[in-house]
């Protein structure tokens, strides 16, 4: 687009030129009116008038006034000196009377007419009276003598010279004026030319010229005005046309190009076509024959189509008898909560007067919003189990999952399976777990009590009967293999408790000094057996008291200083404890045959006797379950047990913490 | 002589606490099930009963009940002597006003006698045998 500047030039030059011929035309009505309506002219007539009169009584004394021969003399000084005044008469009267006194005049016809209206008037009124007469001007002016009029003289001023020269003048004024006003059009039609019509002219031939097809013609006009832009953009006009132009020949061309080869392949097909054509005949020569074929393969097809029924048909009835088959209930619903398939299970389990699906509902409003999860059609819907639900007396476990359909383009929920579990058995079973096992461990218990005791009695209070040392060994082979297995069933019934979540610890304030002191003690029977001390090591001083379960923490004890014990031949064997901020660390020191790296990882495993090392573990004997248990029973308690270090033959420094009691920290 | 009555259904058991107790010289009476048990409490005021927890007819914490409520027998010291490893069962005991509850299986009979003659030296202390 061009951009068009509000260059006023044009308009600046009309706007002068109008502006001076208005300034013209209206200076010359003005002076025309002014000279002919006459005020300057008629003032001019009557200060001639006046002026002569003034000077008539300056130049003539008064007391002189009736002397003819003077005034005749004054007048004709007059007349000769002022050319304007044509008739110049003096009418002097009696003032009393009015009579004529005095009448000379420059010219003699005058003399003796009657005095003009004016003069009298004049002199009545004493005062000075013009009248203006066609060619002819009367000035009367009373004559005052001692303050007395004594008579009047009136001049009569012939007006046709002036006039004439007025007339002239004002002819030439008007005859300029024309002038001026006609040189003015001239120039405003040469600058209308210059700035409108020519440029116009060019711009019309050029564009008559772009219309007949020269689309190369362009406009040259020099100027920065409305022209010069509008010659700008009829270029530009003619440059955009002319690319246009260009490129639309251009593709003209192409396109011309391009039928041609059509044409050319039309040409090709036509002839192929043709062939075609021949073929096609053929053709239909073998439909007859293939109509006949066709005949064949359609009652085929209906073959194939009872096939196909009977193979759905049996995977559908293979599909029901696998759904009503099993032992749990199925259930498909869609999201609009219509129930798909359904088994006979299902119906058993859940069914009601208020349909299956309102019913399980209810039983599961507790559990879940059901009908939401139904016809909620978000596909990244999780799939939900709901366990424990109670019904009928019975326990069932309900799994809930949707049924995704992935298309190519996105993946849609389209109902869910719900399939429930009579899990009532499993339940009992799991419920009377616990008994079982305190059962289980006291049946167990009894008689190994007995064998563990009656040997006991018979190694201490049959000594004396017992003189073959063979016999001696056997039996207290057979106490300590029931003392063992005790030790086994108890590991296995904590284990038991500890795993399931059963085991309660409690959480009392507990003197680690006493409860140290007092696993020691119990432990006295065994280390003397193997001529071991185990030393408390404290400070007097020192109170540990921690927050925890009394006995849990003796079996902790039990469990570590006994293994330290079996581990250990010779050196000694300590307890001491540290306490930081929150916790007391009890350390249980040994000098035994430590640990072996490949072991120490297993530490704090379930069996980890039995483990690694099944076929090669020593004679220690035990379940391996000790330290897994001290481990869950220190965490049950809010503490941690490691192994602080270990050295193969050399020993090795255990710990456990356990949190500091309330009390004391604060 | 310090009678000490052992409540216990299993034979086994009860023949042997009664042996030992026997060899530490304490004189023994038993009874097979709860029910005789609290009989022989009441008759034979013994000075100290060593009570099972699971028996037939009566268990060993209904007789426990029966002891506490007669003022005639309270006074009589009892100790749970079971296989009943649980913490409820012995707290439950222990809370009825049995004064010690022992795990049979824990303990040599040896020990089990010391346990007894601890208690017994707080209640009847001249009369208890020297600790071999």
């Amino acid at each position: 687009m061009v951009e068009i500047k509000a260059k006023r030039s044009i308009l600046h030059k009309i706007v002068i030129v109008v502006l001076l011929m208005s300034m013209v035309v209206f200076a010359n009505i003005g002076i025309t009116y002014n000279l002919t309506h006459g005020g300057i002219i008629e003032e001019l007539y009557k200060e001639l008038a006046k002026s002569v009169a003034t000077s008539l009584e300056s130049s003539i004394n008064l007391e002189e006034i009736h002397d003819e021969a003077k005034l005749q003399n004054y007048i004709n000084k007059t007349m000769y000196s002022n050319y304007a005044v044509r008739e110049l008469s003096i009418l002097i009267f009696d003032g009393e009377k009015n009579d004529l006194q005095v009448d000379v005049s420059s010219n003699s016809q005058l003399v003796g007419s009657k005095p003009s209206e004016i003069s009298q008037t004049a002199f009545k009124n004493k005062e000075l009276k013009i009248d203006r007469q066609p060619e002819c001007i009367f000035v009367a002016t009373p004559i005052s003598v001692n303050g007395e009029i004594v008579g009047v003289y009136e001049i009569r001023l012939s007006t046709v010279a002036l006039d004439e020269k007025y007339k002239k003048q004002l002819f030439t004024v008007f005859a300029g004026s024309i002038l001026v006003i006609l040189i003015l059009t001239v120039f405003l039609y040469l600058t209308a030319y210059r700035y409108f019509v020519k440029p116009i002219g060019i711009l019309l031939d050029g564009a008559k010229k772009i219309a007949d097809g020269d689309f190369t013609q362009r406009v040259k006009i020099n100027s920065n005005d409305e022209m010069g832009l509008l010659a700008d953009s009829f270029n530009k006009s003619a440059d955009i046309i002319y690319t246009a132009y260009r490129d639309m020949e251009h593709k003209v061309e192409e396109r011309v190009m391009e039928l041609k080869e059509t044409l050319e392949v039309s040409k090709k097909q036509n002839v192929l076509l043709e062939r075609n054509k021949v073929a096609m005949i053929n053709l239909l020569d073998d439909q007859k024959k293939l109509e006949a074929d066709l005949k064949k393969e359609k009652e085929g097809i209906e073959e194939k189509v009872k096939e196909r029924t009977r193979q759905v048909e049996e995977e559908k009835a293979k599909l029901s008898a696998a759904i009503d088959g099993i032992s749990a209930g199925l259930m498909l619903i869609d999201v609009k909560e219509r129930i798909l398939t359904i088994n006979e299970q299902m119906n058993q389990m859940f069914g009601g007067e208020s349909g299956i699906y309102n019913n399980l509902q209810n039983i599961l409003s507790e559990k879940i919003d059901l009908k939401e999860y139904v016809i909620s059609q978000d596909a990244e819907q999780k799939a939900r189990v709901i366990d424990s639900v109670e019904y009928n007396g019975k326990i069932y476990q309900l799994y809930l999952s949707p049924v995704i359909v992935n298309t190519v383009d996105n993946k849609k929920n389209i109902g869910i399976t719900i399939l429930a579990q009579d899990v009532t058995e499993a339940k009992i079973a799991e419920r009377s777990k616990d008994e079982f096992f305190s059962i289980a461990s006291h049946e167990l218990r009894t008689p190994l009590t007995a064998i563990r005791g009656n040997t006991s009695m018979i190694l201490e209070y049959y000594a004396d009967k017992l003189k073959d040392e063979e016999l001696k060994n056997m039996i207290s082979d057979v106490h300590d293999s029931s003392v063992r297995l005790i030790e086994i069933v108890n590991d296995f019934l904590n284990l038991s408790r500890l795993e399931q979540g059963k085991m309660i610890f409690k959480k009392e304030e507990i003197n680690m000094n006493e409860v140290v002191s007092e696993t020691i003690g119990e432990l006295s029977i065994a280390s003397t057996e193997k001529q071991l001390k185990i030393e408390f090591v404290k400070k007097d001083e020192d109170v540990f008291k921690v927050a925890g379960d009394k006995d849990k923490v003796k079996q902790i004890l039990f469990n570590l200083l006994g293994n330290s014990l079996k581990f250990t031949d010779k050196g000694f064997i300590s307890v001491y404890m540290k306490q930081s901020d929150d916790f007391v660390k009890v350390f249980i020191e040994d000098t035994g045959r430590g640990i072996s790296l490949s072991q120490q990882n297993i530490l704090f495993h379930k069996f980890q006797q039995a483990g690694q090392s099944l076929f090669t573990r020593d004679t220690t004997g035990g379940t391996g379950l000790g330290l897994y248990i001290s481990k869950l029973m220190v965490e049950g308690m809010g503490g941690q047990i490691v192994l602080e270090k270990s050295e193969e033959n050399k020993g090795s420094v255990f710990s456990f913490s356990l949190p500091i009691a309330q009390s004391k920290k604060n | 002589m310090i009678k000490i009555l052992i409540i216990e259904d299993d034979p086994l058991m009860s023949r042997m606490y009664q042996k030992i107790f026997n060899l530490e010289g304490y004189e023994v009476d038993t009874a097979e099930n709860g029910e005789v048990g609290l009989d022989k409490i009441r008759t034979g005021k013994p000075d100290m009963v060593l009570l099972d927890v699971m028996m037939p007819k009566m268990n060993g914490l209904e007789v426990l009940d029966k002891v506490e409520l007669d003022p005639e027998t309270k006074k009589i010291p009892i100790v749970m002597l079971t296989n009943l490893a649980g913490e409820k069962d012995a707290e439950l005991a222990l809370s009825k006003g049995a004064v010690k509850y022992i795990i049979k299986s824990e303990y040599e009979p040896k020990q089990v006698v010391n346990m007894v003659k601890e208690i017994l030296a707080g209640y009847t202390r001249d009369a208890v045998p020297p600790t071999v």
